[in-house]
């Protein structure tokens, strides 16, 4: 009976070991990126602030996005950080969970990206994916503002944006956990 | 091992396995609780237009149902052990990472640990808390090192950072951990506490039962004494009887006899003046007369031995029905057995013979009626075993003899009647015990007969028998009184 069960339990902790690996692996498996443009895109219809201007690129159904979005509600609300910020729904407005969510974030306008273009033209390929443009039109900041997929809390990305938008960073990234859009 | 370290180890066992029929319905419910959050909150996975499950549905029940396997099936197959409770302790942990990823790093969902090692204490075992503390130290410091930003929010965290979150952990087992001790503690003096409470309970129990046993024992002693009195009373009355029907037989038996003895005297002195006158008679006369003379003579003496049996059986009626005393008096026991033999010879003389070898004793100072009675008995058990072995018309033996050993007469009392068998020998004596049929035997004899020798007289009453062969009863009785 003791090697039969010390085997058996030997086998489950590999397994559960294995599995949960994997988990770890596919929440902090970072989506596809591609440069931002340096400066503020010509033809694009997403409104330009005279100060920062932050923009966030969602799929509107990712789950993932909702920590997204929870964590741009908190850069919103940090006192010293009043961006202009634009949500852009890629693609359609969804099952309305993330619409209404992005409605709750202060000074945040939503808009609808049917067919993707304004995604492409700041070269957003993953939903959660943010640009921060200084007020002269330079880009500031490109990456994603969650630590893992789908996770909400303290993390680089987000730290990185409300230092950009103190003025105490230079431009910088940060990886974009999410769904492709 | 104590009776205290006894119950204390059943009472800590029971409590192991409720905590683990607890905590697998917790399992099962926190699994389907992880599905049914992943499928509301996160149930596709989206690439463009393009949707896949979500992995957190596939991990709620794939990874949730492999975590569940292990502790659920100890439960079932081995409940109540060490291993067991370990295994619970650490994917309850586990449970608590996979909720927290599935509900997106709510700060809410990081309670689960806490509430769970408050439920974990359920066991009263501080150890299961190591356990539990070790996999989140574990599953920080892994994610920690390749993961940082998902579990500490920084690219660079310290490696020794996963020591602060389980320290947290620590703070809480700490106090869970004493108050399992103080639990412990409480148990112990609970199990001691009934221990003694079981020990009293038996000692109770003990004088009960011993107290029942001396009641029974004192019924059983005052029934015997009240059917012993009842017998007495009858054989009293019986014997009082007795003695008045032997009187009022004995003076008629006593004129009778005197007035055989004038006729046998006057019938003599007629056949003598008859004869002076003979030459008057014929020969037939003569000859009629000398018949006549002698067939009277020959009627006389069987007449005066048929009178002299009578007086002999009415003497021992007499003697044996005579009334005992209280106190006990000096007394013939050769006569007693002489005269308790003529009473009992109905008894005996179709199926034995009787031989008597009674040595010259001094008087035994005995209460006579209740030895008579004692006598009687056996003579007739041995009457009746030699009637239960001898076939029609064969005669067996009963021998009786005395004899003077120091300061007691011995009485034995030998039969070659049927014998008894070797397990109701030491039963005989029991009031009540019979091997009779129904009818033939009270089962009182022996019992009285042991009463009478040992109780009242302070003699000793032994049997020794054979199957087939016959039985001897030897009877030793002091020739004072016993103080």
């Amino acid at each position: 009976m003791k090697w039969p069960l010390a085997i058996a339990a030997v086998v489950w902790c590999v397994l559960v070991a294995l599995c949960a690996r994997e988990l770890y692996a596919y929440e902090t498996t970072p989506g596809a990126t591609v440069a931002a443009p340096d400066g503020w895109p010509d033809g694009t219809a997403l409104r330009r602030g005279a100060g920062f201007t932050l923009i966030m690129f969602v799929h509107p159904d990712c789950p993932c996005s909702r920590a997204s979005l929870a964590e741009l509600r908190e850069i919103a609300e940090t006192p010293g950080a009043s961006p202009t910020i634009e949500i852009v729904f890629v693609g359609g407005g969804g099952d309305g969970r993330s619409w209404d969510l992005a409605g709750r974030v202060r000074r945040a306008e939503r808009v609808l990206d049917p067919r993707g273009a304004e995604a492409a033209r700041f070269g957003a390929l993953t939903s959660g994916d943010v640009v921060v443009y200084a007020p002269h039109g330079q880009l500031a900041f490109s990456g994603g503002i969650t630590g893992s997929r789908g996770h909400v809390g303290d993390n680089v990305g987000r730290r990185q944006v409300l230092a950009v938008l103190r003025g105490d960073q230079a431009q910088t990234t940060h990886a974009v956990f999410g769904c492709a859009l | 091992m104590s009776r205290t370290d006894e119950i204390f180890l059943d009472d800590i066992q029971r409590l192991h396995r409720r905590t683990d029929r607890m905590f697998q319905w917790l399992l099962l419910a926190q699994w389907v609780f992880a599905v049914g959050v992943a499928l509301i909150d996160s149930p596709w996975s989206w690439s463009g237009t393009t949707r896949t499950l979500h992995i957190h549905v596939k991990a709620a029940l794939v990874f949730g149902g492999l975590i569940n396997v292990l502790p659920i099936l100890l439960v079932r197959f081995r409940p109540g052990w060490w291993g067991t409770r370990q295994s619970i302790a650490a994917v309850q942990m586990l449970w608590s990472a996979l909720l927290i990823m599935i509900t997106g790093g709510r700060i809410e969902t990081h309670f689960h640990v806490f509430g769970s090692l408050a439920f974990l204490a359920f066991y009263r075992d501080w150890r299961v808390l190591q356990t539990a503390t070790a996999v989140v130290a574990l599953d920080h410091l892994v994610r920690g090192l390749w993961w940082p930003d998902s579990v500490y929010g920084v690219a660079n965290a310290e490696w020794w950072r996963f020591l602060e979150h389980a320290g947290w952990v620590m703070f809480e087992n700490v106090f869970l951990a004493y108050s399992c001790v103080r639990s412990l503690r409480e148990m112990k003096n609970s199990a001691d506490r009934e221990a003694r409470l079981e020990r009293t309970n038996a000692i109770v129990e003990r004088e009960v039962a011993d107290r029942t046993r001396e009641l029974k024992q004192e019924m059983e002693h005052r029934t015997k004494v009240e059917l012993e009195l009842r017998q007495a009373q009858k054989l009293e009355a019986v014997g009082r009887l007795a003695a008045g029907v032997a009187h009022e037989i004995n003076t008629p038996v006593q004129f009778v006899s005197d007035s055989c003895v004038f006729l046998q005297e006057a019938s003599a002195e007629i056949a003598v003046l008859v004869a002076e006158h003979r030459e008057l008679l014929s020969a037939d006369q003569r000859r009629d007369l000398d018949e006549l003379t002698g067939e009277m003579t020959e009627a006389f003496a069987r007449a005066m031995d048929g009178l002299g049996r009578v007086a002999g059986i009415v003497g021992a009626m007499k003697e044996f029905a005579y009334p005992d005393r209280i106190e006990m008096a000096p007394a013939d026991v050769n006569r007693a057995i002489t005269s308790t033999l003529t009473v009992a010879r109905n008894e005996y003389k179709y199926v034995a013979d009787v031989v008597t070898e009674l040595d010259e004793l001094p008087p035994v100072v005995c209460h006579l009626g209740d030895l008579n009675q004692a006598m009687l008995n056996m003579i007739v058990n041995a009457a009746h075993a030699i009637e239960a072995r001898v076939a029609a018309g064969e005669r067996g033996e009963i021998a009786i003899a005395t004899r003077a050993v120091d300061d007691q007469v011995v009485i034995s009392i030998r039969d070659n009647g049927c014998g008894i068998p070797a397990e109701d020998l030491d039963k005989i004596f029991d009031p009540f015990f019979t091997t009779k049929p129904l009818g033939k035997g009270s089962g009182q004899g022996l019992a009285i007969a042991r009463s009478v020798v040992v109780e009242k007289h302070a003699g000793r009453i032994s049997v020794d028998s054979a199957v087939g062969q016959g039985t001897t009863f030897t009877i030793s009785l002091p020739i004072a009184a016993a103080a």
